[in-house]
């Protein structure tokens, strides 16, 4: 082996060892820990990587306030979320404090795996920071095992720009869904051999949002109450919007179920989408994002004609898992989360209104700052509802009950099923959600 | 005369339609490595237009630095190397350890634990997800790159089964020939047997290297400190709940590419030799 081989293998061997000596070793413990220099207590969330950003230097205040406290972020790419948390959690190493969604709260605190917050909640009397009803759902058999965090509502944004060429005004809050598919007619167009459509249904038309229609119209709703579900119905006014829906995604108004929504918001902001449903989070990128001149609204999901107003319940917050090793210390942090965390994270990157009520006004400022009273409008129309639906199953059978749907419901929306596969689908999902009831 | 001519004519004209055939397939394979290109050298909105635009009106040479800038490319890109590295050396290692084994050592039930191998080659990865998680969990490797790693030390029972057909075409003369001048099993299989079954080592090499250097789930579950992220789950964490920035995703694609790449094309000679052994003998 000639002199400079052997060198070089030598620097190899060398740089494997470096390696080896950084990446295998463990990072430490994942849990909050004391040790000699401090403590650290470690978060993580679903967040982009400008809002994490934000995030962790909001957090240098509450550094600031508890000595020898550091706050660290564990990254998790988007899309696998939930795979990696719920790995972490099953294996005993999820962070102090990690975004979840309500489903997640339900199924994990039945199961033993989240921290018991209950006796905190009530002797610091938190629930009164929150919108009315809010925190109940964030419970299992009476105890808390997450706070609420941000709420989400769904709506429709629309191309101020589309709708002006189309000679059609701008849709106001409580509009119906029968204006939106007449909307969606209207702005689809065909030209030079490219279909656009009316509406791209970014936020697809599930049971739980043709749930609205029918609630609106004073019917049975699809799924009620929020959680603790015994059942689903397809009433008549429930299968009246199925039938609507399919229809104008027949005629091509509308996308239909499969199509890919993964470019749905770049599209809208190059003016390729005259209207697109989706959560109010999308309003963040396109404050911050979408060309100068592109002119946007928003408005609130579409309900029945002359009905009353309904909306999706949807919210995500925090939780811990059972193994937490400064309860105190954590219950300090989520409580900086929603005062002054979000107060201050929330105009910089607006994604979605807090659900502590009185910490709202910084991100609804911002908005209006930003020329979106309608934003703010249409979010408050349907967070002040006085009906209140589930944005999934949240409860445990979830699983096993969503599967039913997942096979069958596409179709059906997309006006190729019948009547009789829409019953069907009512009558298994019944049978699972009945199976777990009568098991639990 | 007129037998030749018409068979020349039949040659032309299968000729033709067989370059015809392999010209459609092979531009149809390489247009989305062309799209990646010209969308990681367009603006995001062009992206979108349409008609769409096969070269960019204005080339956006930025992409690739911010791209790379912001899933902090250079850092994972070394993680993901020694990664690979050493799992590409422990298969390489264990894999031809256990092929010589079985290939040229009798011993009784040599046959029994090859089809063992092979029959562990019909078990979905899946299957053994959750116990080897636990596993790893209670060794407390978590957040540590050695639940990546250990495994190839382990062998891999396709690379085995791959050594070991193309050891059963080389002569045992070479071996015997060896044992003559004295040279046990490890100094046949390192010094007499590795160098005649370099195409299958290659293979092995650019096969482990592919799939250490794209692997997205292992990485997920047992790497927790971003500073330990590889390639795969920084470029996945350009989703977001909103638009995704196309053009430098594409960008940050093409460099994540290029080392798999440029390997295949280096080696790929020596890659469809090492494949033919699986149903031919392994010298040619």
């Amino acid at each position: 082996m000639t002199k400079r081989v052997k060198v070089l293998s030598l620097l190899c061997a060398a740089a494997l060892a470096a390696g080896a000596l950084a990446g295998c070793s463990s990072g430490g413990s994942t849990a909050g820990g004391s040790s000699s220099k401090g403590t650290e207590i470690s978060f993580m969330t679903w967040e982009s990587e400008a809002m994490n950003e934000k995030i962790l230097a909001s957090f240098q205040a509450f550094e600031g306030s508890h000595e020898g406290v550091t706050v660290k972020l564990t990254p998790s790419p988007l899309n696998d979320y939930g795979t990696k948390i719920k790995s972490m959690i099953s294996s005993r190493t999820a962070p102090d404090v990690f975004m979840v969604g309500n489903d997640w709260v339900i199924q994990y605190g039945s199961s033993g795996n989240l921290y018991d917050w209950t006796a905190k909640a009530e002797a610091d009397g938190i629930e009164s920071l929150y919108y009315p009803g809010v925190v109940d759902n964030w419970k299992v058999d009476g105890k808390l095992y997450g706070f609420p965090g941000l709420l989400n509502t769904y709506g429709v944004f629309y191309s101020k720009k589309a709708l002006d060429d189309a000679g059609l005004e701008y849709p106001k809050d409580g509009w119906s869904l029968e204006q939106c598919l007449e909307y969606a007619e209207k702005l689809t167009k065909d030209e030079g051999g490219n279909h656009t459509y009316g509406l791209y249904a970014n936020s697809k038309f599930d049971p739980f949002f043709v749930s609205i229609y029918a609630a609106s119209a004073g019917d049975t709703p699809y799924a009620s109450p929020i959680k603790d579900v015994q059942g689903v119905t397809a009433s008549p006014a429930f299968k009246k919007a199925v039938g609507m829906i399919g229809e104008a995604i027949q005629k091509k108004y509308v996308t239909d179920n499969e199509w890919n929504v993964t470019n749905a918001s770049t599209m809208f902001m190059e003016g390729q989408c005259p209207m697109f449903t989706a959560g109010q989070w999308f309003a963040d990128e396109f404050i911050r994002n979408a060309p100068a001149d592109f002119e946007w609204g928003f408005v609130s999901w579409p309900i029945a004609e002359g009905g009353s107003s309904a909306a999706i319940y949807d919210c995500t917050g925090w939780a811990s898992s059972k193994d937490i090793s400064n309860p105190d210390l954590i219950y300090d942090m989520i409580k900086f989360i929603h005062t002054d965390m979000y107060s201050e994270v929330l105009p910089q990157t607006p994604v979605a209104p807090p659900a502590a009520v009185d910490y709202g006004k910084a991100y609804y400022d911002k908005l209006t700052e930003s020329g979106h009273q309608d934003l703010v409008d249409g979010m408050t129309y349907m967070l002040e509802s006085p009906t209140k639906l589930p944005v999934r199953f949240l409860d445990p059978f979830a699983s096993d009950a969503g599967a039913f749907q997942t096979d069958a419901w596409g179709p059906i929306i997309n006006g190729a099923g019948s009547e009789a596969d829409l019953d069907k689908m009512v009558e298994n999902t019944n049978n699972a959600i009945t199976r777990y009831w009568s098991s639990h | 005369m007129a037998l030749i001519e018409s068979k020349k004519q039949r040659t032309l004209v299968g000729n033709l339609i067989r370059g015809v055939i392999l010209w459609i397939l092979s531009l149809a394979m390489i247009l989305p490595l062309l799209w990646m290109i010209t969308a990681a050298l367009k603006s995001n909105s062009s992206i979108m237009s349409i008609p769409p635009q096969w070269i960019p009106r204005e080339f956006h040479w930025e992409n690739f630095p911010e791209g790379l800038a912001a899933v902090k490319f250079w850092p994972r890109f070394a993680n993901t190397i020694f990664i690979t590295i050493m799992c590409v050396i422990g298969q390489v290692i264990s894999c031809s350890l256990v092929g010589y084994g079985l290939a040229r050592i009798k011993f009784p039930g040599r046959k029994i634990w090859f089809y063992l191998f092979v029959s562990s080659m019909m078990l979905p990865a899946m299957v053994g997800l959750i116990p080897v998680y636990r596993l790893w969990t209670g060794l407390g490797l978590l957040n540590t790159y050695w639940p990546l790693i250990i495994p190839a030390f382990l062998g891999s029972p396709f690379y085995t089964f791959l050594i070991r057909q193309f050891l059963m075409g080389v002569p045992k003369a070479f071996d015997e020939a060896a044992k003559i001048d004295g040279a046990g099993h490890l100094r046949i299989l390192f010094q007499i047997i590795l160098p005649i079954i370099k195409p299958a080592i290659i293979t092995i090499v650019i096969m482990q290297f592919q799939a250490s250097w794209n692997e997205y789930l292992s990485p997920l579950i047992y790497l927790i400190d971003g500073e330990k992220w590889t390639l795969s789950l920084a470029v996945a964490s350009y989703s977001t709940l909103y638009a995704v920035e196309w053009n430098k995703f594409m960008a940050t694609d093409l460099i994540y590419m290029l080392p798999s790449l440029l390997l295949f094309f280096c080696a790929q000679k020596y890659f469809m030799q090492g494949l033919g052994s699986l149903t031919t003998a392994g010298i040619k």
